[in-house]
């Protein structure tokens, strides 16, 4: 991974037939091994105008494949930020992998994983938060995760960063300004600047926090598990919110028995739902196990959702396994009540949510209280921190501006809280993986007439 | 003539640096230009405040002199930020800027194994790509193991006063020409620096009555370890104000100043700005803080603090009378600025020995830095490097961790400067432990290494610091409040004394006095009102000090990786040519200075590091 000296080679369209295909060149022999694997009329001088060329492509032994198009890039000009080759083919598997050979028998490596993103950001093409989003805009599932990944790209997470950046370096321009100009008269810092700084500092950056995990879920999707007792109708309502008969239902007790899963778009955010056995006390060996499954589905899953049937009162030792199953994992868990559709009107108990898989009465309301408790509500136009790197680095940034405020409250002197605002400052770098290049001195004398 | 160290220079850079030198036991020679001008104060009358009087504590635990001079010529004395924590608390003294200069000229005089020689150091003598000695104007030549360079502001040296230039390297003073040609030759990138000093009043003139006073501190807080009192009487320095009058004659002749005519282009001090600058820069401002200070105990002159300048004398006269209670003030002498050149920091090893020519050592504002104790500091440390380097000795590079001394030479060689370089508490990362109470805690055991501190004060602060430990340790053991007398006195100051609750613990709470509790705590009973204080606060700051020291030995271990000196920065893919650059200009010898580089980014250490990783591992195959 760490070899930069070697030209990488791999095919850079997803796998399988297609339109077009691509195979990818980069690295110091890109323009050597190229033409050595394409038949032209005319001798070929890279990277010459950048211009596609119509070439011929050959295999390893040089037997003709395909004609197609041959895009030069100069180091400066191309993602990876060395020179590459772009070769665009029709998308046959067998011709795409015979170019990759041909190119591997020149010289060429074969890339592994996330190699070329590598060496964008070993060659500064990218920060790298740049080159998180390009891996998460390749593996976007849904068009809002591309939205998000996109805007990343084009550095709109700095421009996100940025005001809670602002503050804190205004907050250590003028708390160092306090501490180390005292007897200019100019340098007048009122009583408890700092600490009011600090808490709008900490509520811009819990709110940061807040989209990170709203994030998370975009990028991650969630994990949604459907369970109760036998015969609520999990199996119906997993079907009916997937929009297509994945379960197999029927009016026998005990229906399901091994977890089910399977993917939905919920408004953008790529929700798997796990439909499961109905938790009862069960002889047999089989549906036993399936309860076992059952319950740990519950506890793996972000969020459970509770179902009752509305035709009959939640008996006793179904509720008790309910609350077990809500217990399991510490994940928040949403009552749904089915079947209102048979149920008297009154029938819905506060907090739930009632509905019917049979009608599709109630389920926008479920969708809704949904993606609310994912915490994937909100707008959409918001980037956000998406990283499990990202969100930790915040959190970070949150624990030192939380260390500041203590040492204020308990009287220590300006320069120890000074050193939690630093932190947070660094903490807050590593997010972009780009130091704040702020001189503090500038700041501070263009704030100041500092002088004496 | 002959000597294992020639210092250049006998200014506050100079003389430290000969000083350290000749005590080392290396026969020491001291070039000035004129022998009536050691150790001058040729701007402020006083030495330390914040950051610089930490400087000045490190020196002298060190075994330094400048401490022990300033606590003699000292005629007030103010500890600043003294309600703030112990770490950025900074002594400072009005200096008998006369009785200084006498003071350190009779060190120099009584110095053994030191040599004084009045003459201009013409150039270097380099064979072999090693320095050699110099050669002096006259044409006689000093050979010496190693040279250490202090020119301050003389090196190609111009005063402005007004539109009118004069070559000088201070007001009367001829500049050092031939040996900035020296440098030069041997290939030194050069840089040029300005600098400004006010007006000088007489104080027969000023009624001084007529301004508020600003009185030193009843306790002072000394610079030295062996000074226990103050030598002279003490005196007070006084506030005036500028307004909009003197704001509107800046205005008015701005034209007439060679800082907006171009015809100064070296780079003054951010902090340290002209009145010009101030009021053209601050237009919203309509008053500027002056302070009004004697130049010594019975000095004829009085000192602007504040008001430097370069207008033309006429303008500063009709300023200076335009400010509230100066309208009869004589103007003795008119304020200028002087230009002059330094060699690129980065061109120093850590020792502040050059990398291009060995046995050259520069220090002072040659290097960049402004301010007398930068200088002496410098100097310090250039001198007992060039020392150890004749003695064969290894040499002394202190810790960014370990004192100012540290940062500010850490600072210098690796990120260079663009301004007029001065010390800030904040330029310490981990200034929480370098507080001016541990200076002798954390350097006498160099200084006596080395062989430059008495030995009587190293097993002082020894023995002191080992009881300030001691005394640690038992108040987190010490629970001895069961009394009634003690439970109501405590009470009664807001302390609740709960069960089994420890000195230690007591001490941790904000309302807690120690004085109060050491009149029940045997431990605290046994020590000074300072080592108290001292205890007290080391308690209260604990976590932070702990958490700094952590920090410290973290970067310390990641930052130890050494960089191959023969790797070419320029054929490593993926860096920027901007840093490409700086690592060529510093040659960073350690992943840890590299990462200190102005400007390099996470991202590009970490591919540094890769390098290096297998720049070492095709070394070892």
């Amino acid at each position: 991974m760490h070899d930069l000296g070697t030209t990488l080679v791999a095919i850079a369209t997803p796998p399988g037939r297609g339109g077009l295909g691509c195979v990818r060149l980069s690295g110091p022999d890109a323009f050597t091994i190229a033409p050595a694997i394409v038949r032209s009329g005319r001798t070929i001088a890279l990277p010459g105008t950048g211009a596609p060329l119509f070439v011929a492509f050959a295999d390893a032994a040089g037997a003709l494949l395909d004609h197609g198009f041959l895009v030069a890039f100069e180091a400066n000009r191309a993602f990876t930020g060395e020179a590459s080759i772009e070769l665009w083919t029709h998308g046959s598997p067998p011709v795409l992998a015979a170019l990759v050979e041909a190119a591997v028998a020149n010289g060429a490596r074969p890339a592994g994983p996330g190699e070329f993103t590598y060496r964008a950001l070993r060659n500064g093409r990218l920060d790298l938060a740049q080159a998180e989003a390009v891996r998460d805009l390749i593996a976007a599932r849904t068009k809002h995760q591309a939205r998000v990944a996109f805007l990343q790209v084009e550095g709109a997470l700095a421009r996100r960063l940025a005001p809670l950046e602002e503050i804190l370096l205004d907050l250590c321009a003028r708390g160092e300004a306090a501490v180390e100009f005292v007897e200019e008269a100019d340098v007048h810092t009122p009583a408890g600047f700092l600490r009011d700084g600090i808490e709008r500092a900490l509520a811009l950056a819990r709110e940061l926090a807040a989209e990170g995990r709203r994030g998370h879920v975009l990028r991650e999707g969630a994990r949604v598990a459907l369970c109760g007792a036998t015969s609520v109708g999990k199996s119906s309502l997993f079907n009916r919110l997937l929009a297509r008969d994945r379960a197999i239902v029927s009016p026998v007790p005990g229906t399901t028995r091994d977890t089910l899963e399977d993917t939905v778009d919920l408004d953008g955010t790529p929700v798997t739902l796990i439909d499961t056995a109905g938790l009862r006390e069960s002889a047999n060996e089989i549906e036993a196990e399936g309860v076992r499954r059952a319950r740990r589905a519950a506890g793996e899953a972000d969020l459970v959702l509770l179902v009752f049937d509305a035709t009959r009162p939640p008996e006793a030792d179904e509720r008790a396994a309910q609350e077990t199953a809500a217990r399991t994992g510490g994940a928040s868990a949403i009552v749904v009540v089915n079947k209102i559709d048979l149920a008297p009107a009154d029938g819905t108990a506060p907090g739930a949510i009632g509905v019917s898989a049979l009608t599709g009465r109630g389920l926008d309301d479920l969708r809704g209280a949904v993606l609310r408790a994912l915490g994937a509500a909100g707008p959409a136009e918001n980037p956000v921190l998406t990283d499990a790197r990202q969100t930790a680095a915040l959190s970070e940034a949150i624990d030192a501006l939380e260390g500041a405020r203590r040492a204020i409250v308990s009287g220590l002197s300006e320069e120890a809280a000074l050193l939690d605002l630093r932190q947070a400052l660094s903490r807050l770098g590593e997010i972009t993986g780009e130091v704040a290049s702020d001189d503090l001195y500038d700041r501070i004398f263009s704030t100041f007439c500092i002088g004496k | 003539m002959k000597a294992d160290v020639v210092v250049i220079g006998a200014g506050h850079a100079g003389c430290e640096a000969a000083l350290a030198s000749a005590r080392m036991g290396c026969s020491t020679v001291l070039v000035t230009l004129s022998y009536d001008s050691i150790a001058r104060m040729s701007c402020n009358p006083a030495i330390g405040g914040l950051a610089k009087g930490h400087l000045v504590r490190e020196i002298d635990a060190m075994g330094g002199t400048m401490g022990r001079l300033a606590d003699r010529c000292g005629i007030q004395f103010r500890l600043l930020n003294r309600s703030r924590g112990p770490a950025v608390r900074g002594p400072r003294a009005q200096q008998d800027k006369d009785l200084y200069h006498r003071a350190m000229r009779a060190e120099v005089e009584a110095c053994t194994g030191l040599t004084v020689v009045e003459g201009e150091a013409a150039s270097l003598v380099i064979e072999a790509g090693r320095v050699r000695g110099i050669v002096l104007a006259d044409g006689a030549e000093l050979a010496a193991g190693a040279v250490v360079v202090t020119t301050g502001t003389f090196l190609r040296g111009r005063l402005h006063v007004g539109l009118e230039t004069t070559p000088g390297g201070r007001v009367g003073e001829a500049p050092s020409n031939a040996l900035s040609a020296s440098l030069t030759s041997a290939g030194f990138r050069l840089g040029r620096f300005k600098t400004g000093t006010p007006p000088r009043l007489l104080r027969a003139s000023v009624d001084l009555t007529r301004f508020p006073e600003q009185p030193g501190d009843g306790e002072p807080t000394f610079f030295s370890e062996d000074t226990a009192e103050p030598s002279l009487p003490q005196v007070a320095c006084h506030i005036a104000t500028t307004g909009p009058r003197v704001h509107d004659l800046v205005r008015a002749n701005i034209d007439r100043s060679p800082l907006f005519t171009g015809a100064i282009t070296g780079k003054g001090p951010r902090y340290c700005p002209s009145v010009e600058d101030k009021v053209i820069r601050f237009a919203d401002r309509d008053r500027h803080q002056l302070f009004l200070e004697p130049e010594g105990l019975d000095a004829p002159l009085l000192y602007v603090n504040g008001f430097s300048t370069s207008l033309p004398p006429d303008v500063q006269r009709a300023m200076v009378h335009a400010i509230e209670g100066l309208e009869d003030a004589v103007m003795v002498r008119p304020g200028y600025a002087v230009e002059y050149d330094y060699v690129d920091p980065t061109e120093l090893a850590p020792t502040l020995e050059t990398k291009r020519i060995p046995g050259l050592f520069l220090a002072g504002q040659i290097n960049g830095t402004t301010g007398y104790e930068e200088a002496a500091g410098l100097g310090l440390m250039a001198g007992i490097n060039a020392a150890l380097s004749v003695q064969a000795a290894p040499p002394l590079v202190l810790g960014r961790d370990e004192a100012y001394l540290g940062v500010l030479v850490d600072d210098l060689v690796t990120r260079g400067t663009t301004e007029p370089y001065r010390m800030f508490t904040s330029r310490a990362e981990y200034r929480l432990l370098l507080g001016i109470d541990s200076a002798s805690r954390r350097l006498a055991p160099h200084g006596r290494r080395i062989g430059l501190l008495a030995a009587s004060r190293a097993a002082a602060a020894e023995a002191r610091w080992g009881a300030i430990d001691a005394a640690l340790e038992a108040l987190s053991r010490e629970t001895g409040y069961r009394g009634a007398s003690a439970r109501a006195a405590l009470a009664e100051a807001g302390i609740e004394v709960g069960v089994a609750a420890s000195t230690a613990d007591l001490l941790r709470r904000p309302e807690t006095d120690v004085e109060l509790l050491s009149s029940w705590s045997g431990t605290l009973m046994g020590l000074s009102p300072r080592d108290r204080r001292i205890l007290a606060e080391a308690i209260k700051y604990e976590g932070y000090v702990e958490r700094q020291r952590r920090e410290a030995d973290r970067v310390r271990r990641a930052g130890a990786v050494r960089i191959p000196g023969a790797i070419v920065f320029r054929s490593l893919s993926g860096l920027s040519r901007e840093i490409v650059e700086k690592l060529e200009a510093v040659r960073p010898e350690t992943l840890g200075r590299a990462a200190r580089i102005d400007g390099m980014t996470p991202t590009a250490l970490a591919l540094l590091a890769v390098h290096v990783q297998r720049a070492s591992e095709r070394i070892r195959e």
